[in-house]
């Protein structure tokens, strides 16, 4: 029982106290006596203890603490969920200050993100490259961005650095069209700490729908056919596994590397002067899901094992552009 | 690598018949049970240069010197309008009674326009045109020896629904370039001209329509030119090193591979290497000094890049086909698209084209 109290504690103290009466009735575990019971003119704390109570007399342990950790998460989300007018105003202040009048922003709330429209006009009048869209979870550190004119950019980011309350924004270098895939990606990266990072990182309570788990390989076994090399198969799928964990990969449409080593393809060539400059390549994976792809290139034998870090970390690392280069020796 | 007979030289098989081929081949001693078989083989000798006697085995590389020994810079300038845009290729069977007399040359743009004409009426897309007038005249620049047949170009000319003025709608041109000669039977060599490429430029329904027309109107066979991973292996070799002597920045040597099907989620990897490092490595496979550059040169020089791609990403490249390839000369695309960037090679590179077209018209016959 005590552990009910922190957690209702907490609950309470995070929503308004105007809101309490809203969110009790939504939460629906109390009666409607119950809450009729409750005095909502009296200050906070009273409230709780009152609610409290009512809990701990319903002596169904299991289901109280369930019900109460389903309220504490409702409240956690009312405070995330900014209201979508606020943040236009905002926004709206702050683009009328650095771009004219005719400027125009437009916001709206989906699947728990703000999704705003800012259209600025600049000297031609075309219509889709002067209008830039953004997706912003409320109180994240980051947003995505959709291609915007280099004239404006000194001036956007300064607004929207002042919409948000940051100070500085940098580029992550990290672009594609799956726009969860994009923030799974940039969540795992800001979200590495000191510890390192967990390979399976759970979804995010406020994207919505969980990430799925992959299918299980069948190694298909036909009646008549013997295959010769299943343990070097079971093995490959186990340590695929351990690589890229079990939940499907995010959905890059590129990655792209730019390698600048010492050249690697000597072994037939006899006369490869060895002046030790480094060859520059570029190498770019398309596809509509380069991760899934590299998982299956490895599984299809295309590729072997062990894979380079550079193509196992792309998880981690928060951005779909590298640059490889070798380490100077001086 | 073992090196392969030369077929031209072994004396076995039986000969087909002489009124069934309308050239004369000089692989006519070859058997093929299998007429319509797509393979063929990987020639051990190819010709960048004309060469008379063929060197087997052997492969010389002379880029840029014509046949004549003409001057390039005047041809350069007479030649942009190759460059820069992206052409499909097609290689044709020797077309009859065509001539090139100027009569007859504006005889065929009435004949091609009505058809365009008709065609228009047919196609209830939004982009139909108002009017398609279709010229054809003859083109000096890419005529380099006697044996070669005058290069037709074949524009055609029209006014698109939506814009106010006339705009080129098709460019064509009917060439051969640097041909063998005496390709051509001697008693049908009166009423046959042999084009080995056409190069189109222009929206899928009025090549379409051109085509059909040309080959109604010619009693001829066009179909698309098709480069497979070796011939775009060899192209690779031979024109990577194209431009490295010049001051400005080369176009990176691209190679873009695709991704068996069976793999889900990686349609295409590209891999691009800078044209200076490229050279490099190919300098150390070959030997400068020498104009002539074989088969294992080449394979080489392939095998040594994708093992180096493998050191980086442990990923085998030579399991995948090549589908285009781009160097600082020019892009081609599998599929027989190709795009040239610098004017001085265009007579070079349509050498090569028609010296694939030949190769292949001759295997399958």
């Amino acid at each position: 029982m005590g552990c009910f109290s922190d957690v209702l504690r907490s609950a309470f103290t995070k929503c308004k106290a105007s809101e309490l009466e809203h969110l009790l009735k939504q939460w629906g575990y109390l009666t409607e006596d119950e809450l009729l019971q409750l005095n909502f003119s009296k200050s906070k704390m009273c409230v709780f203890r009152d609610v409290l109570s009512l809990c701990q007399e319903k002596n169904r342990k299991r289901e109280t603490a369930d019900r109460i950790d389903q309220f504490d998460l409702h409240c956690t989300k009312e405070s995330w969920q900014s209201d979508p007018e606020k943040f236009k105003k905002k926004l709206q202040q702050q683009v009328d200050l650095y771009f004219d009048s005719t400027a125009s922003v437009s916001v709206t709330l989906q699947d728990g993100a703000l999704w705003c429209r800012l259209y600025i006009p600049t000297g031609n009048h075309n219509m889709n490259s002067n209008t830039v869209y953004l997706i912003y979870y409320p109180h994240c550190q980051c947003f995505a961005i959709s291609a915007f004119k280099v004239s404006v950019q000194n001036f956007l980011f300064q607004c929207l650095s002042n919409a948000f309350g940051y100070a500085t924004l940098t580029s992550m270098n990290l672009s594609g069209l799956h726009y969860k895939s994009l923030f799974q990606l940039a969540f795992n990266k800001l979200g590495e700490t000191s510890f390192g990072l967990t390979k399976d990182v759970q979804s995010l309570p406020f994207m919505g729908e969980n990430r799925r788990k992959r299918k299980a390989e069948e190694i298909e076994m036909e009646p008549n056919m013997r295959s010769e090399d299943i343990a070097m198969k079971r093995k490959r799928s186990l340590s695929l596994e351990t690589a890229f964990g079990n939940f499907e990969q995010p959905v890059l449409e590129s990655l792209q590397f730019k390698v600048e080593v010492k050249f690697m393809g000597r072994k037939n060539l006899k006369n490869f002067s060895e002046d030790g400059e480094p060859i520059r390549c570029c190498v770019k994976f398309e596809g509509p899901s380069v991760l899934e792809g590299v998982r299956n290139l490895a599984s299809c034998g295309l590729a072997n094992e062990p894979l380079p870090k550079h193509l196992l970390k792309v998880n981690s690392l928060g951005t779909n552009n590298f640059v490889l280069k070798s380490k100077d020796k001086s | 690598m073992a090196s392969r007979r030369n077929s031209a030289s072994s004396s076995r098989g039986m000969s087909t018949p002489q009124t069934s081929c309308l050239l004369k081949s000089r692989l006519s001693q070859r058997f093929t049970p299998r007429r319509f078989t797509p393979y063929w083989r990987t020639p051990q000798s190819r010709r960048v240069a004309t060469a008379v006697q063929s060197t087997k085995g052997r492969r010389k590389a002379v880029p840029t010197k014509s046949k004549n020994g003409s001057d390039s810079s005047a041809d350069s300038a007479d030649l942009k309008g190759f460059i820069d845009k992206t052409w499909r290729v097609y290689k044709l069977s020797p077309l009859y009674k065509f001539s090139t007399a100027p009569k007859d040359l504006k005889r065929y743009g009435q004949l091609l326009s009505s058809c365009v004409e008709a065609a228009n009426q047919k196609i209830t897309i939004v982009e139909s045109n108002a009017s398609g007038k279709a010229f054809f005249c003859v083109q000096k620049e890419l005529q380099n020896s006697k044996d070669d047949p005058a290069a037709i170009q074949i524009l055609i000319k029209g006014r698109k629904a939506t814009a106010n003025t006339d705009s080129i709608l098709l460019t064509a041109t009917l060439c051969g370039v640097e041909m063998e000669d005496n390709l051509l039977n001697p008693e049908v060599k009166e009423h046959f001209t042999y084009y080995p490429i056409l190069l189109v430029k222009s929206t899928v329904a009025l090549t379409d329509v051109l085509i059909t027309w040309l080959q109604r109107h010619f009693d001829c066979k066009i179909s698309p030119l098709i480069f497979p991973p070796v011939h775009l292996a060899w192209m690779i070799a031979m024109w990577s090193g194209g431009l490295a002597n010049s001051k400005r920045k080369n176009k990176p040597v691209e190679l873009v591979y695709q991704v068996p099907s069976e793999c889900e989620g990686i349609k295409k990897i590209t891999y691009s290497i800078e044209a200076d490092d490229c050279l490099r490595v190919w300098n150390s496979i070959h030997d400068t000094r020498e104009d002539i550059f074989t088969e294992e040169e080449m394979t080489t020089f392939i095998a040594s890049m994708e093992e180096h791609f493998y050191s980086l990403f442990r990923i085998k490249l030579n399991a995948m086909q090549l589908s285009c390839v781009g160097t600082a000369l020019c892009y081609i695309g599998r599929e027989g698209l190709l795009k040239i960037y610098s004017a001085e090679h265009v007579i070079c590179i349509l050498r090569h084209l028609t010296e694939l077209s030949v190769e292949h018209f001759m295997l399958n016959m």
